[in-house]
């Protein structure tokens, strides 16, 4: 099977692996069939079910594939029989037709000519004697075995058979005792609910629930792939097709023959071709449809047709008074037209809501009613499936009169209408999700076949979009520029930009885009947010706080913009302000560890450590892994000198050795003599600065509870604002700093730091750098504690990652910096012999070095690599 | 065990009904036996548990007769039935072919049966009974299921004297051969129904008062709660609280049909087996207007059964009262219904008897109550205050 044609698509029709790849949505309820009808064939048991639901909903092929995979299973067993009556048995007004059909799809499916042969007998009898005949031949036919009898729309059936027709079929399996019914119905059967009746409570009922829309998504991709069509199933699958299958589902019903048909038209090129089959797939249904509809009440038919119009479920009251029928009344009718089929309601509180049951019933009477104009279905399908884009070339070629281009017309009209907002917006979900989840590859074929359908700048700011979020900036950028060129009236363009650039660090850029969003688009808290973000960056605070403060008169319930205000506010100096902010922000979101972490910064600015302790142990609480939280957490831990949660949290050191050295430095200062070092896991070999204490470095340095502290945390300070390329501030810790208050080998170890973040930073301009340093020792008459620090940096040097290409520059520096002064004479030799000896492999290099000071360099550089 | 409330189930998975079964052995030992059952109680089910539960002196056919509607057919259903035996019935001298063709010949015909003719149906059932008899294969046992269907189409359709003398017929046959046949009248509507149309037709006979009305319970409580165990087991469906078992097998007022149509709830939602799950799946089964419970089944039938306007009023009256009543005496009963004095008190008597008989109400110790909780349940919904 390589091909579907959906106008022949009759499960019963095809084979059975075909059936099993097309199928979805039932499985648990086939299998469960499957179990009972087996246990009915090889047991002492019979298990009657009926499976009702509307046309078109799938039942026929769940009921051949019972009927194949029970075959299947009772291969073997001699005496289990299957009589399957499909749904083509047109031919039972009674009950003697009944037998008739049950012996005839016995003798066709076991190819039983003997069977046949005494079948021919019964044509010579009376119809009471037929019957007992038939009867008798079935018994004697079952002797010592069982018969599953499967039948499709048993309530054609049961409402030929009347009441009489019934107790005898009853009467038959009840004596017989070896026979069970599985069946299909598209009503609930009343002879099957009511006690009155012979089959009360005989079957075991199951409604089958429409398609779910991954359920018609499946099904979809099933047909496509059975029918080879790969284009289709790749389309199918992607966001945008998945967007549209869903809502075809919406319009279908959920109806699995409905989707047959519109999978069909999928794969057409031409509206063409999907148009003269659908009327005809309808056609074909319009009799069967038109003689249901004349079974009807003429106040039946006016309601049927009342909710073919609504198109959706609509309240009792609604239809009396459009159809100007008593409620009372009304509600009877309807209660019938349910019970046949017809309506199905649903109750919403005390409300009952009515619609059409049949999807197809309702396309019928539409276009019935239409007959000659479009069709609502069809131009909704036309509306979901093509972009607006393809429907005006089609109808550019079109000739001026005909079928199709009234069709494209209305559909035109409709898009017109209501725009593509709606797509847009779709899209802009199906590729959030892709990039969410980081699904890049999914996420560029959804963009592929949106170009078909958007216009070029949406395009190309999809494709911005989608690099952004793989943090290709400039490549993103480059897109959104070019999308600004083709339509730069479009604003969300701007802000798109904007966001870019503000990654990019180009913070001036992304303030202009954001101002001509502002300027375009009238105030948001959005935007005031972004600017507020980018000033803030560029170190405008006033400005950052301006803006922060528009988008809190916006919208004052978002805890983010109170956490940027209270950032801001507490960069200005301002903590009573920014402790206000971080409160408003954690009344707004406690959850959240940000606003605690605010709270307990601008606590510590306003030099209350308690209220931090407790707000930074909150945060922490929330996010022990979040080492900013775990520094902050330490610093003022020992600032209040709780040596408990130094124990408890220090460990921390262990779990982030990299932690941050900013903190680091300032516990060492401070209690360098009485805090158990080892414990706390210090480790300087792991300096990483994070960006976030360079930030606000400045603050902490105010932390000190006296002027000693502040001297002493501003000589470790000098390092890591090397680190931080702020050369110029830790120049200015140097000069403020009394050399002469601390203990040598304090000021030694502050000199060593200061030389291995000058080494670290390499460049053209660390001897320069250096020549300054040197200026601040010789001014502090301390010279002798920058030459430790230099003779201490060699390990460093050694370990120094990047040795191969920026050795050779370090030492250069150095003895460009250095080398006019002679206290540094031996420690510049020293490196020398470390550079040539140990970086570039002369072992003779050390050789060059005097006895005393070789044996001063072998102890320096042990254990080195 | 798998859920299955309206088939045929194997009589190893029937659970209890052991002891019922016995008892009606005993009681067939002695005399026939009226079987009265509400529907789908499981009366079918007994029938075949006796049946493959039969004592060596017993010979069981088990007809269903509720596609017959004359007694011409019940002939045929009878010779179609006891085909088995009609070797004997040749030797017996009795020509089965032409029996039926002259037979069928007059009826198709439209002529009507010389009176020997009319009545050669029973010449019929009283050789196949002789056979039995003079065959010493013990006694045969006749389970006659839809019995009252049967006569109420009879009587409609050729009138009272034919249904009457069916009854008649029956009668004489099993008095006659005390020793060789026994007879079990059931069906799912009450034979009293016929036999009282009967009597006011002025057939005021007493076809049934050598019987034994036997009535089929619902199930014993620890049977209940053995079937609902056996389904949670066979159905693969989750409990978390034992006593939620227990609970749905009451709550179900042990009547198999509902159990399996609760359990089934469970099948179709995948829901675990708790107390609270148990309460809202019966209370929705109870008052869903679509559920295969169908109690307002027990409303819209007293039309049916009481065509008699008044008896309908006051049983309506009676049932509503105690739905929301645990109990009532008679005097408290009649008080409440007859608080305008319509109604002479002999009369709410007759109704509150037939409302026993009719499964509605128990009578015992003098007090009146629901049968069925859950019809009560039902009634206190759709009427109570």
């Amino acid at each position: 099977m390589t091909n579907i044609m959906v106008t022949s698509f009759t499960p019963s029709l095809l084979a059975h692996e075909d059936l099993e790849k097309l199928f979805v949505q039932r499985h648990d309820e086939v299998q469960r069939a499957v179990e009972l009808a087996v246990e009915s064939l090889v047991k002492d048991a019979c298990h009657n079910m009926i499976f009702y639901g509307p046309r078109g909903i799938g039942k026929t092929h769940l009921i051949s594939l019972i009927y194949y995979r029970v075959k299947k299973a009772i291969n073997g067993e001699e005496k289990a029989r299957i009589a399957w009556l499909n749904e083509e048995e047109w031919g039972v007004a009674t009950y003697l037709d009944f037998l008739l059909c049950v012996v005839r799809a016995l003798v066709e499916e076991y190819k039983d000519k003997s069977l046949n042969a005494r079948l021919e007998e019964v044509f010579e009898l009376s119809i009471d004697d037929a019957e007992l005949y038939l009867e008798g031949l079935l018994a004697n036919y079952l002797e010592g075995g069982r018969l599953l009898i499967i039948v499709e729309n048993i309530n054609e059936i049961f409402s030929s058979l009347g009441s009489e027709g019934q107790h005898k079929l009853r009467a038959f399996l009840q004596n017989l005792e070896v026979i069970s019914i599985i069946a299909s119905s598209t009503i609930l059967i009343k002879d099957t609910s009511d006690k009155n009746k012979p089959f009360y409570g005989f079957f075991l009922n199951r409604h089958l629930e429409p398609l779910t829309d991954d359920q018609a998504l499946q099904f979809l991709v099933k047909i496509a792939r059975l029918s080879s069509n790969e284009k289709l199933e790749r389309y199918i699958e992607s966001a945008l097709g998945r967007a549209r299958v869903e809502a075809i589902n919406n319009i279908s019903g959920g109806n699995h023959r409905v989707m047959v048909i519109f999978s069909q038209f999928l794969a057409k090129s031409s509206l063409e071709e999907l148009v003269t089959p659908f009327l005809k797939t309808l056609n074909e249904l319009m009799p069967y449809y038109q003689s249901k509809m004349k079974d009807l009440a003429a106040q039946q038919r006016k309601i049927v047709e009342y909710l073919c119009e609504a198109r959706h479920a609509v309240q009792v009251k609604e239809i009396a008074g459009r159809l100007f029928i008593k409620q009372q009344s009304l509600s009877r009718q309807l209660l019938e037209l349910s019970k046949k089929g017809y309506v199905k309601s649903e109750r919403i509180g005390r409300e009952s809501y009515y619609e059409i049951s049949e999807p197809l019933l309702r396309f019928c009477i539409d276009a019935k009613r239409k007959r000659g104009k479009p069709l609502k279905l069809f131009i909704d399908f036309l509306v979901i499936w093509y972009s607006a884009k393809e429907l005006q070339e089609r109808l550019d070629i079109l000739p001026d009169n005909g079928l199709e281009r009234a069709y494209i017309t209305e559909a035109l009209d409709l898009i017109n209408s209501s725009r593509e907002d709606e797509l847009i917006s779709n899209m802009m979900t199906g590729l959030r999700e892709c990039t969410d989840k980081g699904e890049y590859r999914r996420a560029k074929s959804f963009l592929a076949e949106l170009s078909k359908y958007v216009e070029d700048y949406e395009i190309l700011f999809l494709k911005s979009y989608l690099l952004y979020s793989q943090q290709k900036y400039e490549q993103a950028l480059k897109e959104i520029e070019e999308a600004i060129r083709l339509k730069e009236e479009v604003n969300y363009l701007y802000m798109q930009r904007g966001r870019i650039q503000q990654r990019m660090d180009d913070y001036l850029a992304a303030i202009d885009s954001f101002q001509k969003v502002l300027a375009a688009d009238g105030e948001s808290a959005t935007v005031h947010n972004s600017l507020s973000k980018n000033y803030y960056n560029t170190g405008a605070l006033d400005e950052a706080q301006f803006h922060i403060e528009r988008a809190i008169e916006l919208d004052d319930n978002k805890a983010e913009l109170q956490f940027a205000h209270s950032l801001i506010t507490f960069q200005k100096g301002e903590c009573s302000t920014a402790k206000q902010s971080a409160l408003r922000a954690i009344q707004l979101d406690p959850d959240v560890s940000l606003g605690w972490m605010m709270l307990a910064l601008s606590s510590v600015g306003l030099k209350d450590y308690e209220t931090a302790e407790s707000a930074v142990a909150k945060a922490y609480e929330m996010a022990p892994d979040e080492e900013n939280i775990i520094s902050l957490y330490l610093l003022v831990a020992v600032v209040n000198k709780n040596y408990d949660v130094i124990q408890q949290v220090g460990n921390a050191f262990e779990r982030f050795p990299a932690l941050n050295s900013g903190v680091q430095l300032l516990l060492k200062g401070i209690y360098d003599d009485e805090i158990d070092i080892d414990m706390l896991g210090f480790s300087l070999k792991h300096i990483v600065l994070s960006s976030y204490l360079n930030e606000r470095m400045a603050a902490y340095v105010s932390l000190g509870k006296d002027e000693d502290t502040i001297g002493a945390t501003k000589l470790f300070m000098c390092e890591p604002l090397i680190y931080h390329n702020n050369f110029q501030a830790a120049l200015g810790c140097l000069e403020n700093i009394q050399f002469g208050n601390y203990n040598p080998p304090r000021v030694y170890e502050a000199a060593r730091g200061v030389v291995v973040a000058l080494m670290c930073n390499t460049s053209q301009n660390s001897a320069r750098d250096l020549k300054q340093v040197l200026k601040v020792y010789e001014g502090k008459e301390s010279v002798d504690a920058l030459v430790y620090g230099v003779m201490k940096s060699i390990p460093a040097f050694l370990d120094f990652p990047y040795r191969d290409t920026l050795s050779k520059v370090w030492v250069d520096n150095l003895e460009r910096a250095l080398g006019d002064n002679d206290a540094f004479a031996i420690v510049l030799s020293m490196y020398k012999v470390a550079y040539e000896g140990l970086v570039m492999g002369d072992e003779t290099a050390v050789l060059s070095l005097p006895m005393e000071e070789r044996r001063l360099f072998e102890e320096l550089v042990e254990g080195c690599s | 065990m798998r859920i299955n409330p309206g088939g045929t189930i194997p009589v190893g998975d029937v659970v209890g009904r052991g002891q019922l079964v016995k008892e009606l052995w005993r009681v067939v030992e002695r005399q026939s036996v009226v079987l009265a059952a509400e529907r789908r109680i499981g009366k079918t089910t007994v029938l075949r548990k006796m049946r493959d539960e039969s004592p060596d002196w017993a010979n069981v056919v088990f007809v269903d007769l509720e596609a017959v509607q004359s007694t011409e057919g019940f002939s045929r259903k009878m010779y179609q039935e006891l085909k088995p035996h009609v070797g004997r019935l040749e030797r017996l001298g009795i020509d089965v072919r032409n029996f039926f063709s002259s037979f069928k010949g007059a009826g198709a015909a439209g002529v009507k049966l010389p009176e020997a003719d009319k009545h050669r149906w029973k010449e019929l059932l009283r050789k196949v009974f002789e056979s039995f008899e003079k065959g010493g294969n013990g006694k045969l046992i006749l389970m006659l299921d839809e019995l009252p269907w049967m006569l109420e189409k009879i009587y409609v359709k050729n009138g009272p004297e034919e249904a009457m003398d069916l009854l008649d017929f029956l009668r004489e046959s099993r008095q006659q051969r005390e020793e060789s046949l026994r007879l079990i009248y059931t069906g799912s509507i009450g034979l009293h129904h016929i036999l009282g149309k009967l009597k006011k037709d002025g057939h005021g006979g007493t076809p049934i008062n050598d019987m034994c009305l036997v009535e089929v319970p619902v199930l014993e409580q620890g049977d209940a709660l053995a079937l609902v165990e056996g389904l949670v087991e066979g159905e693969n469906i989750s409990c978390s609280e034992p006593n939620a078992k227990e609970q749905l097998a009451i709550s179900c007022d042990c009547f198999p049909f509902y159990i399996h149509h609760a359990m089934d709830e469970f099948v179709k939602t995948g829901q675990t087996l708790t107390r609270q799950t148990v309460g809202e799946v019966v209370t929705r089964l109870i008052e869903n207007e679509g559920s295969p419970f169908q109690l307002q089944h027990y409303h819209e039938r007293l039309g049916i059964y009481y065509p008699d306007e008044q008896i309908k009023v006051v049983a309506q009256k009676v049932l509503t009262i105690l739905s929301t009543e645990s109990s009532m005496g008679r005097a408290d009963l009649s008080n409440q219904v007859n608080s305008e004095g319509v109604f002479e008190d002999y009369f709410i008597r007759e109704v509150l008897g037939l409302l026993v008989k009719d499964h509605y109400l128990l009578h015992e110790a003098g007090q009146y109550k629901y049968k069925f909780d859950l019809v009560k349940s039902w009634w206190a919904w759709r009427f109570g205050a």
